[in-house]
């Protein structure tokens, strides 16, 4: 009898992802990029294939582990537009209606189901603010219901009816599959000649004379004059290299899946009473997460004791059936929160080049627009006017975005 | 071919040895027929005991799925129990009025028309969804509602499921040392422990003490050395029971380990938090299967598994077996299958003829079995159970569970209706790894490789990660002594750690 060891890590994982990531690459890196962009996940991918497909030279991703490997492999998967902001609406509603031909037009299905995302109202209070958002949605063409506590019972027979006051109901919105959407983009850029590059870590960027000159890695240095920090948990740190202060909080957040059941529930349901979102795939998983009431900054990816019995209590409380179901599986991802909680997106401040496209929470919806809108920065040098409330001045002039319908528990203070 | 297709109906019936329907005290309803079944009994035992082998449908192509590992590790054995999904039933008790009834099939289980999915296969390959309509998203739309319709599992618990649970119950238990595990190993550090003056917490997942010596009586393997040293498992596991600073908890398995260094333990469906000061982690292994065609046709099981229903419950796994093994593991279950009046038409081993012991080889000629010897696996036949095995031979002897299931060589049919596989074992290293065990941790232990010895990390009073030590199987240890020896060192290292933590509070 024998017993086989391995030495479990990065190192010895490295060849072999670069090799079965879809998409990525095993080159070496150049010497000299057009662009650069830091983070492997749904934002820099998406954004190299709009770059790609406006013919923007040569491109290179960079991922310190594997594209998809932090929080566009973690989400909770929910697309949804109707928001309670002009901005909000502006940005997401673009991106709505790149969901609705993303599949197509990466020629890879990403599995979005067009379910329907239902905002659960519990309280009259609640219900109330929610119909005064459904107004300001209309105006914007938004496909948005009203439902009453009869109509949501027949929506969501298994939700607890003392949960219920009634809900605001985008039709045309619901969700995908991360991974897939992911893959989609990473294929469909590496077939416009993106290179993503796995397992490389940036560790300088160089910037003279006010414009970026370089981008320095573990694997070499690359000239390049336009960087994107789109780093994700990261980006702090990322931007941080170029000497620019990007003002985000690290908040961890935490998902689980439960063993696949008959379907029971169709569309997207996002709950400001539990602070909790969830939806069921069609392979029968009820996915979804909940979060903490008063979030602490947290940098780590484990699954905490708390984050698992806070899911399992709320989501039962939401559907009483569930009490029983197994917990299959609980992740942990971390999320670069903003003071409005809106992401940062444009110029940075003082150097030419460097761009920003980050500070995500609802990072996963927001990828298509965010991706097509920068790309048209960045290949124009004009900001699109949707982008335009999105730059990071906001914080220096105090012009903040105010949204109100965000299921997301902000530091200080609840803005659900 | 008359002679095999005689052989065949034989394996059909279920041989000469297949037990009676049970009539035991205790009456159950499966899918609206009511069964008996004897007290002690899990679930599965009670089926296969009143003849039922398909136990469910696996999730795309609806293939029958069966008994399988007996140790509540694969979902092969899944079903809804008193409208309860996804209950595991080779580890659950049938208790009187109990009802049982198999998911995910149309119109059920038995004879399930969905099966027609694998006529299909090739049109729907690994990942079709991603290809299918992604240029129309109407038509994915439609597909997609259809396709939720016939995936999925279990439905969602019956209210009276619900009820029945109650409130979710949670306590906090203190110990010094919690040793996750009741085998050799995991016993003898509980002991070990308990006599440095530790309070001690040892959760064991299984029904009883005893761990794989109690399936295994001449140890595990190749360079095993008798009976577990001190009388065997059974009386140190009385020691252990015995001993008042050892608390031994049963039906416990660790489930999780966090941050905080808290190991959460779900026992009978309570949750149980213990915050120890050391953990030995003693969880042994899991057995593997082997990859061939069929592999997951009722009637494949492996060799725990099929001598669990034989040793607990008196339950004959089948009547004609073919046993398959990579090591001198399956010889042992092929003796304890034929003392269960199970025939034992062949023993496959993957090795060379000098390879393998002269006293196992007498011992297969002594059940009136045939060795097949560089052989192994390579399909299976029957529609919803297992009717023969096609064996390859004269294959090269490499071992390795990936090399097998190869259709190089001669091949011959063997009929049978039970087929034992006894591969390499996995260790239960989860825990480990949520804990971020560092160094190298055990892959897989194969037998019948070339041995080598090289404690493993967590081994020998070196800690795998702070607070936290392996023990036995899940470290590579491989034989009893081993395993009490490495028990005990781990044992006394964390009853030190946890004299000095408490020390200091």
């Amino acid at each position: 009898m024998s017993v086989r060891r391995v030495r479990r890590g990065e190192a010895a994982a490295r060849p072999a992802a670069r090799r079965v990531i879809p998409g990525a690459t095993c080159a070496e890196l150049a010497a000299t990029y057009d662009a650069v962009l830091i983070g492997g996940g749904l934002q820099g991918v998406a954004l190299a294939y709009e770059l790609a497909k406006r013919g923007y030279g040569r491109l290179a991703v960079l991922d310190a582990a594997y594209p998809g490997s932090g929080a566009s492999g973690r989400n909770g998967e929910m697309i949804r537009s109707a928001f309670a902001s002009e901005e909000w609406i502006g940005l997401f509603d673009d991106s709505l209606r790149r969901w609705q031909i993303l599949s197509a037009e990466l020629d890879f299905n990403v599995l979005f189901t067009r379910a329907g995302y239902l905002l659960l109202a519990s309280t009259p209070e609640a219900l109330a603010a929610a119909q005064g958002n459904v107004a300001l949605q209309r105006r914007h063409n938004l496909h948005v219901e009203l439902l009453g506590h009869d109509d949501v019972r027949r929506l969501c027979p298994e939700m607890a009816p003392a949960m219920i006051a009634g809900a605001v109901l985008q039709t045309d919105a619901g969700f995908a599959h991360h991974d897939a959407t992911l893959w989609a983009y990473a294929q469909a850029a590496a077939r416009l000649g993106v290179e993503i590059h796995p397992y490389t870590t940036v560790t300088a960027i160089g910037a003279t004379g006010g414009a970026v000159r370089s981008v320095t890695t573990d694997r070499g240095k690359i000239s390049t004059s336009v960087v994107v920090d789109a780093a994700g948990g990261q980006a702090r740190a990322v931007a941080g290299l170029a000497g620019v202060d990007v003002p985000v909080e690290v908040f961890r957040l935490e998902a689980m899946v439960t063993e696949p059941l008959a379907p029971f529930l169709r569309p997207a349901v996002s709950s400001p009473a539990i602070m909790g979102y969830c939806h069921q795939t069609t392979r029968g998983e009820f996915v979804g997460g909940t979060e903490p009431d008063v979030p602490v900054p947290c940098e780590s990816i484990r699954s905490s004791l708390d984050g698992a019995r806070d899911m399992a209590t709320k989501f039962v409380r939401l559907f009483p059936r569930l009490a029983g179901v197994r917990m299959m599986r609980h992740w942990s991802g971390i999320v670069t929160q903003t003071a409005d909680v809106a992401p940062i997106l444009g110029r940075a401040p003082g150097i030419d080049g460097l761009y920003l496209d980050c500070g995500w929470v609802y990072g996963f919806v927001g990828a298509p627009a965010a991706a097509a809108l920068m790309a048209e920065l960045i290949a124009t040098g004009r900001t699109p006017p949707v982008l335009a409330p999105f730059g990071i001045e906001r914080f220096a002039t105090g012009e903040l975005i105010r949204e109100t319908s965000l299921v997301v528990a902000a530091a200080g203070e609840s803005v659900a | 071919m008359s002679g095999s297709r005689i052989a065949m109906h034989d394996a059909a019936a279920g041989g000469r040895h297949r037990r009676a329907t049970p009539r035991g005290p205790i009456r159950f309803r499966f899918e609206g027929r009511p069964l008996a079944a004897r007290e002690g009994y899990t679930v599965a035992a009670a089926l296969i005991a009143n003849g039922v082998r398909v136990f469910g449908r696996s999730s795309k192509y609806h293939r029958p799925r069966g008994y399988r590992c007996g140790q509540g590790h694969c979902s092969a054995c899944a079903m809804r129990v008193d409208g309860m999904p996804g209950v595991r039933t080779c580890v659950t008790k049938v208790r009187p009025g109990m009802t049982v009834e198999r998911e995910h099939a149309f119109p059920n289980a038995g004879v399930d028309v969905l099966r027609a999915a694998e006529i299909f296969s090739p049109l729907i390959p690994p990942g079709f969804y991603y290809r299918w309509f992604r240029h129309s998203p109407r038509l994915w739309g439609a597909l997609e509602r259809g396709l939720a319709h016939v995936a999925g599992q279990g439905g969602l618990p019956s209210r009276e499921a619900v009820a029945r649970l109650g409130a979710a119950r949670c306590a906090r238990r203190a110990a010094d040392v919690l040793v996750v595990g009741g085998g050799v190993a995991g016993m003898s550090a509980a002991l070990a422990a308990a006599e440095a003056g530790a309070s001690v917490l040892l959760v064991e997942r299984d029904d009883r003490l005893g761990g794989r010596l109690d399936d295994v009586p001449e140890g595990l393997g190749g360079t095993a050395t008798g009976p577990a040293p001190g009388g065997g498992a059974a009386s140190i596991a009385q020691e252990t029971a015995l001993r008042a600073s050892v608390d031994v908890l049963l039906e416990a398995e660790a489930v999780a380990w966090y941050d905080e260094g808290i190991v959460a333990i779900d026992h009978r469906s309570d949750l149980l938090l213990v915050h120890p000061a050391a953990v030995v982690l003693a969880t042994g292994g899991y057995d593997r299967g082997l990859p061939f065609p069929g592999w997951d046709l009722p009637g494949v099981m492996t060799a725990t598994g099929a001598l669990r229903l034989w040793e607990r419950h008196g339950v004959a796994p089948g009547g004609r077996a073919v046993v398959v093994t990579t090591g001198d593991l399956g010889y042992d279950a092929a003796r304890r299958l034929a003392a269960a009046g199970v025939e034992i038409a062949a023993v496959a081993d993957c090795r060379q003829a000098p390879a393998i012991r002269k006293g196992l080889r007498d011992d297969v000629v002594r059940i009136g079995a045939t060795l097949l010897t560089q052989a192994t696996g390579a399909r299976a036949h029957g529609s919803r159970r297992i009717r023969a095995l096609s064996l390859s031979h004269g294959s090269p002897p490499d071992c390795s569970p990936h090399a097998l299931g190869g259709q190089c060589g001669r091949s011959s049919r063997v009929a049978c209706d039970l087929v034992v596989i006894s591969a390499s074992v996995r260790p239960a290293d989860d825990l480990a790894y949520q804990a971020r065990a560092r160094g190298s941790l055990v892959l897989a232990i194969d037998e019948g490789v070339v041995p080598r010895d090289e404690p493993a990390a967590g081994t020998a009073g070196a800690a795998a990660a702070p607070g936290l030590w392996l023990a036995g199987l899940v470290a590579g240890t491989t034989t009893a002594d081993a395993a009490r020896t490495h028990g005990t060192e781990a044992g006394m290292a964390a009853a030190r750690l946890a004299h000095a933590v408490r020390g200091r509070a």
